[in-house]
């Protein structure tokens, strides 16, 4: 992939969160690549550490999680090296997140309208309030929302229409990357699909690169180009949506994808991974799925298995796959 | 949801449940305040008599028939229009003074009531006019040997309230101590809520050492007994109005710094100030615009709750004699000088002044308990 076409490239990172009892590695040494234009996924279950990351990405981890190392490389510039000044003029221009409960994420006592010419003033001082209404009203427009309900207050907007207001809010200063964060979990499925229609439609409009995060697969599976899989805190595997629906490498991977029910199948049972998410304090050592791994060998209870490429795009940390790389490139050199 | 915008006024009556006590606690409350408060600010028309002058005898009963005691020497006095004719002397500034005024009498006037029984006794008056029916007054003018009458009622009823020990009007005392009270009260809420407010959104939202050395002042200033502190307070600054308010002031700034600081700290964590910063708000507009007005409810609630305890304070200490100094009128400082009198049967100089500061901390206190039921997001639900 050329350099031109990475927007955000992740390296090594590590947020942790000190506890009395210890520290909990939300984000442990995870390294990732985001390109322009493209819709990354990022899968896995709850507490695994992927809304953290996409905080982490905006340098916004809540109290008193910290990032305490790694290289977050936003259109080549290193946010970690930014000042809290410089991040709070990014935030909302160059990224910005839709979040997960639209019910609460916008002010109760500001209308509507105003939520959407704040944020446009706070990054373009000299546009008047009058322009920026315009502006409000054009986005309205855009998001299914008659214009007269600029002047609601949250509360008289239903949830739909909320969190097309935080769309429209992620959106209105044309950000490059937008981060969201299960955007239609609280949502019913009608509303959510008419959202998930709607950021695909200005995913479009917009040129936005989108980072989803979201532990349901299927609504990754209709947006996402990429996915990335975290487990414990851990990137597992990254691979394009469509490789790793079909042939899923790592077993976390393949566990997650079998216990998405399937109305088609005949098979009546309920797939479910035995065992329970890690203690994030004291991780098991070795690989960190291995307690719940059905293919465990005596290595993965010893060592951290790396997380390596083994084919064009595809990325897995499982010792299950070590040295494919060499037979994968090889096979391919056999066919060139 | 069809519902429009609503006015403020339409919201309460929307929202109040009408058979709901705290419906009828908060109006109630209000009615009682809005009252007062117009007593208040018009205690110039309304209170009948000067607070501070001795406008009548002294322990002259509520409702009392006001007797003109006439006391003959030589002159024989049949009624107040006889009284005309002869020369007539009056205690300074007292009740018939002004009624002789409006009829066109003439008359001399004494100090006191002493030096115009002498003059009575010399012959220089040929009769006394005045509001005296004090037992004690008329067992000195009979030690003096002076004949006394009394003599019809020309001036009805007076003292709606009674006078107390010096003969000032109960009535007149408590209109106008209304001001003092409500005054120093509201000035010393106001006072300490934009202390305390201000100290507590920046603690919570702040964090750091500023937080925990703000916390750790004021809540060793909380675990004072709030009255103590308050008497140290004002024994220290003096008497008058703002040295009184500020004392007690000083005491009730870690209430709002706690309850400001407690809420900032739950709402700095909700959704919509997270998204606001992840949409690039700077810290100061997310305190203004985010924080602070989803703090303002709580404060109304308890600033309400607060100037009924500031009364009851103001009360205490001008009770002790902290508060302001003797002749202006005080609803604290009537109580502790009447007291001395109940034993003797003189009941009303304390038992009105003490019945207002009861009304109106009722009044604040019902109103933002009231106010607190109504505003909870909890029991509006359903």
């Amino acid at each position: 992939m050329s350099e031109a076409r990475k927007l955000l490239e992740i390296a090594d990172l590590q947020v942790q969160y000190p506890v009395r009892t210890g520290t909990i590695r939300g984000v442990d040494h995870v390294d990732l690549t985001v390109c322009r234009g493209e819709t990354l996924g990022l899968v896995g279950e709850s507490a695994c550490g992927k809304s953290t990351m996409g905080r982490a990405i905006m340098r916004l981890v809540s109290e008193p999680g910290k990032i305490v190392g790694g290289e977050i490389r936003f259109n080549s510039q290193d946010l970690m090296q930014k000042s809290e000044r410089e991040m709070t003029q990014i935030r909302g221009r160059d990224i910005s997140m839709i979040f997960q409960d639209p019910m609460t994420s916008l002010n109760p006592l500001q209308r509507v309208d105003e939520h959407l010419i704040e944020t446009i003033r706070t990054h373009e001082r000299d546009t008047n309030k009058r322009t920026a209404r315009e502006r409000a009203g054009e986005m309205f427009d855009r998001l299914g929302i008659q214009r007269e309900r600029l002047m609601d207050y949250p509360h008289q907007l239903s949830g739909g229409m909320r969190q097309r207001v935080m769309i429209g809010l992620a959106l209105i200063l044309n950000s490059q990357l937008v981060i969201a964060d299960e955007p239609t979990t609280s949502l019913d499925v009608i509303v959510e699909a008419q959202i998930l229609d709607l950021i695909k439609e200005l995913k479009d409009a917009y040129h936005m690169t989108l980072i989803l995060i979201s532990h349901n697969l299927g609504i990754v599976a209709e947006l996402a180009d990429r996915l990335a899989v975290m487990y414990a805190g851990k990137l597992v595997e990254v691979a394009p949506a469509l490789a790793l629906f079909d042939t899923p490498l790592h077993p976390y991977t393949q566990g997650l994808l079998s216990s998405v029910p399937n109305i088609r199948l005949d098979d009546q049972a309920l797939h479910t991974m035995d065992g329970a998410p890690p203690d994030l304090i004291h991780p098991p050592p070795g690989c960190r799925f291995h307690p719940r791994c059905p293919e465990a060998m005596e290595r993965c209870r010893r060592e951290d298995p790396p997380y390596r490429q083994v084919a064009d795009g595809r990325w897995v940390a499982c010792w299950l796959h070590e040295g494919v790389q060499e037979q994968m490139v090889r096979g391919r050199g056999d066919a060139l | 949801m069809t519902e429009g915008r609503v006015g403020p006024v339409r919201w309460f009556l929307n929202n109040a449940k009408w058979h709901g006590a705290e419906w009828w606690i908060t109006v109630l409350g209000g009615v009682l305040l809005v009252a007062i408060i117009l007593m208040t600010v018009s205690a110039d028309r309304l209170a009948p008599y000067d607070p501070v002058k001795f406008v009548g005898a002294p322990f002259t009963r509520p409702r009392a028939q006001q007797s003109v005691v006439v006391l003959e020497s030589d002159a024989t006095i049949g009624g107040l229009g006889d009284a005309a004719e002869a020369a007539v002397g009056v205690v300074t500034n007292s009740q018939a003074a002004r009624e002789l005024d409006e009829r066109g009498l003439a008359y001399e006037t004494f100090s006191s009531i002493r030096l115009a029984v002498g003059a009575l006794q010399q012959g220089e008056i040929g009769a006394l006019v005045t509001d005296a029916q004090d037992p004690k007054f008329r067992k000195q003018l009979q030690a003096q040997e002076v004949a006394t009458k009394i003599v019809g009622d020309p001036f009805g009823t007076v003292f709606v309230l009674g006078t107390d020990n010096y003969g000032r009007d109960v009535l007149s005392r408590i209109i106008h101590g209304s001001r003092t009270v409500l005054g120093i009260a509201i000035l010393a809420a106001v006072m300490s809520a934009s202390a305390g407010i201000p100290m507590g959104l920046l603690s919570g939202f702040l964090g750091g050492s500023l937080d925990k050395a703000l916390s750790l002042v004021m809540d060793s200033l909380y675990s004072f007994p709030g009255l103590i502190l308050a008497i140290a307070m004002a024994a220290l600054l003096g008497p008058g109005m703002l040295n009184v308010a500020v004392a007690i002031a000083v005491i009730y700034i870690p209430v709002y710094f706690r309850l400001v600081r407690g809420k900032v700290l739950s709402v700095k964590e909700s959704l919509y100030v997270e998204a606001a910063r992840s949409l690039g708000a700077k810290p100061f507009t997310t305190l203004w615009l985010y924080v602070f007005p989803n703090v303002i409810p709580s404060i109304v609630v308890i600033f309400s709750v607060n100037v009924a305890d500031s009364i009851l304070t103001e009360a205490g200490l001008s009770f002790l004699g902290l508060g302001l100094p003797p002749p202006a009128p005080d609803w604290g400082f009537d109580l502790s000088a009447g007291k001395r009198f109940v034993p003797s049967g003189y009941w009303w100089i304390i038992t009105y002044p003490g019945l207002m500061v009861a009304l109106l901390t009722l009044g604040f206190s019902m109103l933002g308990e009231g106010l607190s039921e109504i505003l909870n997001p909890r029991l509006t639900e359903n």
